[in-house]
């Protein structure tokens, strides 16, 4: 049955060569069919919808050296990972290797968007707080104030 | 519309140039450096591989401070691969993943359904592959990270391929490839369907060596370079250590090694020295 059905294609096709590769192929090509078929039937078309924040920035002032930096000194600039000594890229146990980091993007990018660092693999946490993300947005949106 | 006359002239100039008899091989290995290649595994052998992708070489994250990135491990694959017959291979691997979705274990089927080297011999080899793979991330709490899985299918991701090669002459061997990926959970900017294409090439130096050279670009109005996504380009030599055993250093600026990884998130960039070493290697064995 199917051996005449891939004949009929075969047929309008007009290429022999084709035609008696698919013939002697068709199981293989059948089995790829069915099983591409099992994976459309289990296809989402699902998005991440970021929830709206009712985040107030207004309601406290953070700086770096009453908030930010205990945030940082846990999640980031541990023995080991950004200390400035192990070899890690960015130095974040000072203010200033901090926000060379900021000034360029890479630190609102890499960790309040996409959300990689801290990265999974990390000897620390692997994931921030919502509180200690909250926090840092706040802080970038208010300049990221030393004081 | 420039490049693609240049492309076809260039194939033209090629299809003249060919010599008469050539060896069956038109690529070393089964992969070129990051894509599938027309190349399968002759019936009942078991490939056995790893390949590692070093960290950026300069860069933010290269450099002295990490010996040009090879302090740092971007992915590493190992995996198995067995011809079942000389135009059907499966395979599994494990890689650690470079992208937002990672640690995967792949599974592929590739079917070799035209061969410019079989008894018709038609002018190209033509072959299919599928690509799945699983992410066994721990599910996170963040609702925002693509790793939380709210159903099961958001740990799959899909690739199908089409490849279609030619080897031109004993020294150059040249082939396309069109892909179409699939995701069941994207961030709500991103696409869950994305279609991309490639092209691949070898150009035999001598008996062991050989250049080759790849690159997959995304078919995309978000994955532009305004985004911070670029396509996955990657050049390299390969070296044939005998009995089929093949060993290539590349540099490449795609992170991950799975399919279902450097297409959707190869966001580094050649111009800011964000490339790596890497390397491959292949050991065939009879079974």
């Amino acid at each position: 049955m199917f051996r005449d059905q891939s004949c009929y294609f075969c047929s309008t096709m007009k290429k022999q060569i084709m035609c008696d590769t698919m013939i002697k192929h068709s199981n293989c090509l059948a089995a790829i069919f069915l099983l591409f078929a099992a994976f459309l039937t289990a296809c989402n078309y699902d998005k991440i919808v970021p929830e709206p924040d009712g985040l107030d920035c207004d309601a406290v002032q953070l700086t770096y050296n009453e908030q930010v930096r205990e945030i940082i000194d846990r999640n980031c600039a541990y023995s080991g990972c950004h200390d400035g000594i192990s070899g890690n890229p960015g130095n974040f146990t000072t203010y200033a290797g901090l926000i060379s980091r900021i000034s360029n993007g890479q630190f609102e990018s890499r960790v309040l968007l996409t959300r990689e660092m801290p990265p999974p693999n990390a000897t620390g946490p692997t994931e921030l707080t919502q509180d200690e993300i909250d926090d840092l947005t706040c802080w970038l949106t208010q300049g990221y104030p030393e004081e | 519309m420039k490049t693609g006359y240049l492309i076809s002239g260039l194939f033209f100039l090629v299809w003249i140039l060919q010599s008469g008899t050539l060896q069956s091989q038109t690529f070393q290995d089964r992969r070129v450096i990051n894509a599938h290649s027309v190349e399968m595994l002759p019936k009942r052998k078991l490939d056995l591989r790893i390949s590692h992708r070093f960290g950026d070489m300069f860069g933010e994250s290269g450099g002295w401070e990490t010996f040009y990135g090879l302090e740092n491990a971007a992915d590493i694959l190992i995996g198995a691969e067995y011809g079942i017959s000389n135009n059907l291979d499966i395979g599994i691997s494990r890689t650690k993943g470079a992208g937002p979705l990672n640690k995967f274990l792949n599974g592929f089927g590739k079917l070799r359904f035209m061969d410019q080297f079989g008894p018709k011999a038609p002018p190209v080899s033509a072959v299919l592959v599928g690509i799945f793979s699983y992410s066994t991330m721990k599910n996170s709490s963040n609702p925002e990270a693509l790793s939380n899985f709210k159903k099961a299918s958001h740990r799959w991701v899909s690739t199908g391929q089409l490849i279609i090669g030619r080897k031109f002459s004993s020294w150059l061997s040249l082939q396309a490839l069109a892909s179409f990926t699939h995701r069941n959970q994207v961030l709500e900017e991103d696409e869950n369907d994305l279609f991309s294409i490639g092209f691949a090439g070898r150009i035999r130096i001598s008996r062991l060596f050989g250049l080759i050279a790849d690159v997959n670009m995304p078919l995309s109005g978000y994955r532009t370079a305004e985004n911070d996504f670029y396509p996955a380009i990657g050049v390299g030599l390969e070296m044939t250590t005998g009995g089929g055993h093949v060993f290539q250093l590349n540099l490449t600026n795609a992170r991950g090694l799975s399919e279902n990884d450097y297409i959707p998130y190869t966001r580094s960039d050649w111009g800011e020295g964000e490339f790596r070493l890497g390397f491959t290697i292949s050991r065939l064995f009879n079974l």
